[in-house]
């Protein structure tokens, strides 16, 4: 069987992000979203599932990070904080 | 507690037994797989699927249990750890099928494909307590059911992706399912207890039959698969306590601890 590394993402409630728990091995997307079922979701608290082929994920590499990230950082006045969060907002 | 007096149960509590039979046998065979799984993902979902039998025999056992003790069935009460451990072979009233050692891995997965998909016709009769008036028995079903359907998909799609993958995978499923086509005949032959707990609704089962004839010879159609027509039906005693040799050898492992050491705890 070629296997096919698939990333998993779980949602914990509706409305939540869905969040990378980790990876599984399948060869199709019905039995990676069944392998993902029965390794990250066995615990509970999980309400929706996505699984994406690790290729088809676009990632930069450690190569980009001066050129991709960095010029961020210096740059205080781009970054939200200078503005007073309301109370009782969450998840900002 | 003897058979004797399993017979004074009520009909739905004696299919109960039965019912729970089934999955405290099938949940061990697939236990036995942990940590022999083909990848580990595979490995894990078994070991899953052995536990919700597991614990889907053991509710069922405990109501057994508690209905033994109100009439009076047992000199000691029964609880459910003392009829899954300290109960004989003769005594257990699952169908062959399940006590069957695992084989290969196409073999276990088109074991538990004609059990899932037998059971969830047969649960969802019983999940309706208009069928038979017990809530007690439609409550055990409709949980039984709820998780025999993720089983159900977990086992057709391995059936489907074995029987139309690759040469090998196809002679193992085929393999498979020309030694098993033999022991559907039992997991549809309705028992006693089936039969009283019913009543005039027993004539509902014939639907479910048909239902599962359909699925299954879809599935098995579609997996490029050939149901044997030489192979027929030879014994069907386990629901009454007459078993292959593999039971014992089963229960050997299964209740050696709580036989050699009575009360255990850790």
């Amino acid at each position: 069987m070629s296997e096919i590394i698939w990333e998993v993402f779980v949602q914990a409630a509706g409305g939540e992000p869905h969040e990378h728990a980790g990876s599984v091995h399948a060869a199709d997307k019905e039995m990676a979203l069944q392998s993902a079922r029965d390794v990250y979701a066995r615990r509970g608290k999980i309400v929706n599932m996505w699984v994406v082929k690790a290729s088809d994920i676009s990632s930069t590499e450690p190569a980009d990070r001066p050129s991709f990230f960095e010029p961020g950082d210096d740059k205080a006045y781009r970054h939200p904080s200078f503005y007073a969060v309301p109370r009782g907002m969450k998840g900002f | 507690m003897s058979i004797g007096n399993l017979a004074q149960l009520a009909p739905s509590i004696q299919l109960l037994l039965e019912l729970s039979d089934d999955r405290l046998i099938l949940g061990h065979r697939l236990s036995q797989w942990c940590g022999h799984g083909p990848m580990l993902e595979e490995d894990i979902a078994l070991s899953n699927i052995a536990l919700d039998l597991i614990g889907h025999a053991a509710n069922g056992l405990e109501i057994v249990a508690n209905a033994g003790s109100d009439v009076g069935a047992g000199a000691n009460s029964e609880t459910a750890d003392s009829l899954a451990f300290l109960r004989d072979g003769k005594d257990f009233r699952n169908i062959h099928l399940v006590e069957l050692p695992n084989g290969d891995f196409a073999f276990t997965m088109l074991r538990q494909f004609l059990f899932d998909s037998y059971n969830v016709e047969l649960l969802k009769i019983l999940m309706d307590a208009n069928n038979h008036g017990s809530e007690i028995l439609a409550g055990w079903a409709a949980k039984c059911h709820k998780e025999d359907l993720y089983h159900l998909r977990h086992s057709s799609n391995w059936v489907l992706r074995l029987g139309d993958g690759t040469a090998v995978s196809h002679n193992f499923m085929q393999e498979a399912l020309n030694l098993l086509w033999r022991y559907t005949a039992e997991l549809k032959l309705p028992s006693e207890a089936l039969l009283g707990t019913l009543g005039s609704n027993a004539i509902k089962l014939e639907s479910a039959k048909t239902t599962w004839q359909k699925l299954v010879t879809e599935t098995l159609t579609q997996a490029t698969l050939m149901i044997p027509k030489d192979r027929q039906a030879f014994a069907n005693g386990g629901r009454r306590g007459l078993h292959t040799e593999h039971l014992s050898h089963l229960l050997s492992t299964m209740q050696v601890l709580p036989r050699a050491f009575p009360g255990a705890q850790w």
